[in-house]
């Protein structure tokens, strides 16, 4: 008598939670849409350029005390200085997993990324990776389609640039525990200690 | 599920559309030209008027213009792409 193949249920799907906004600041785990980082301004004998990355999706990396105290010293005049202040908040990029496991999400740089094989992909997938963070969103959520976070590409922008964008370029704010998780993987990330080969 | 939308009303919504125009196969979306080249505009006169005073330092009668390629490539492929501004300054 031939053997039933047994079943397997599809594993859940652990998505990561997302937050509304409360607060009229930039906050820790902030998404921003379509966000430019001005790369460099060049000046000839006629000419000025600026040149600037438009990045589709971007989370906010600072801490959130920081930012809450800079969002305070600006707000409350009465302050008598501006010790919290910020000059620029940390981000990282979130790349569409779809086009970072085929090494073309920056093609329209000019640059070609690593493949990311099928082996390596469930790595990125179950953040084992130190470089990538995978997030996926419920659909009921917020739709996003899955992305990864680049910390090797982190990049700074102005608090104010941020703040103005809130009404139309704020698209979610991942939950703290995920938030957290996030942090704790990027100042890992940044710690880690480069050996020589041997 | 949560029984209420995460978005507050006063916040941006992104609209099943525009998302849907991140996979790869997406084709160029004329709405996002036009978007950004408005945008462009009101950046330019920004920084125009930034930049008089630094460049009136150098002596220079300035006349700072909008170059026609000042949007270089403006595609909504959910890729990064790159932005090229460019002002010419005539001496007076």
């Amino acid at each position: 008598m031939a053997k039933t193949p047994e079943v397997v249920p599809p594993k859940p799907r652990r998505y990561t939670s997302v937050s509304r906004k409360t607060e009229p600041r930039v906050c820790q785990g902030d998404i921003f849409r379509n966000i430019e980082y001005f790369e460099r301004v060049i000046e000839t004998d006629d000419k000025i350029k600026i040149s600037s990355i438009i990045f589709p999706y971007v989370i906010i990396l600072t801490q959130d005390c920081d930012l809450e105290q800079d969002h305070s010293d600006r707000t409350i005049t009465s302050k008598t200085n501006h010790d919290k202040h910020l000059f620029s908040v940390l981000v990282a990029p979130l790349y569409n997993v779809e086009h970072l496991r085929g090494g073309a999400h920056l093609q329209e740089l000019g640059m070609t990324m690593q493949l990311i094989n099928s082996n390596k992909a469930s790595f990125v997938k179950n953040n084992e990776i130190s470089r990538y963070h995978y997030l996926e969103f419920n659909p009921q959520d917020v739709q996003l389609p899955p992305l990864a976070i680049d910390f090797k590409h982190y990049f700074s922008l102005n608090v104010e640039y941020l703040k103005e964008r809130i009404p139309t370029h704020w698209v979610c704010k991942i939950a703290e525990l995920h938030r957290e998780n996030v942090c704790q993987r990027f100042a890992s990330f940044l710690a880690r200690i480069g050996l020589p080969n041997i | 599920m949560p029984d209420t939308p995460i978005f507050d009303s006063e916040y941006y919504q992104p609209s099943k559309t525009e998302l849907h125009s991140l996979p790869v196969s997406s084709p160029p979306e004329t709405q996002s030209v036009f978007d950004a080249q408005i945008q462009d505009s009101s950046t330019t006169e920004a920084t125009v008027s930034q930049n008089s005073s630094s460049v009136q330092e150098k002596n220079f009668d300035i006349v700072v213009e909008n170059d026609p390629s000042d949007v270089l490539r403006i595609v909504d492929t959910g890729r990064p792409y790159r932005k090229i501004r460019e002002w010419t300054i005539i001496n007076g």
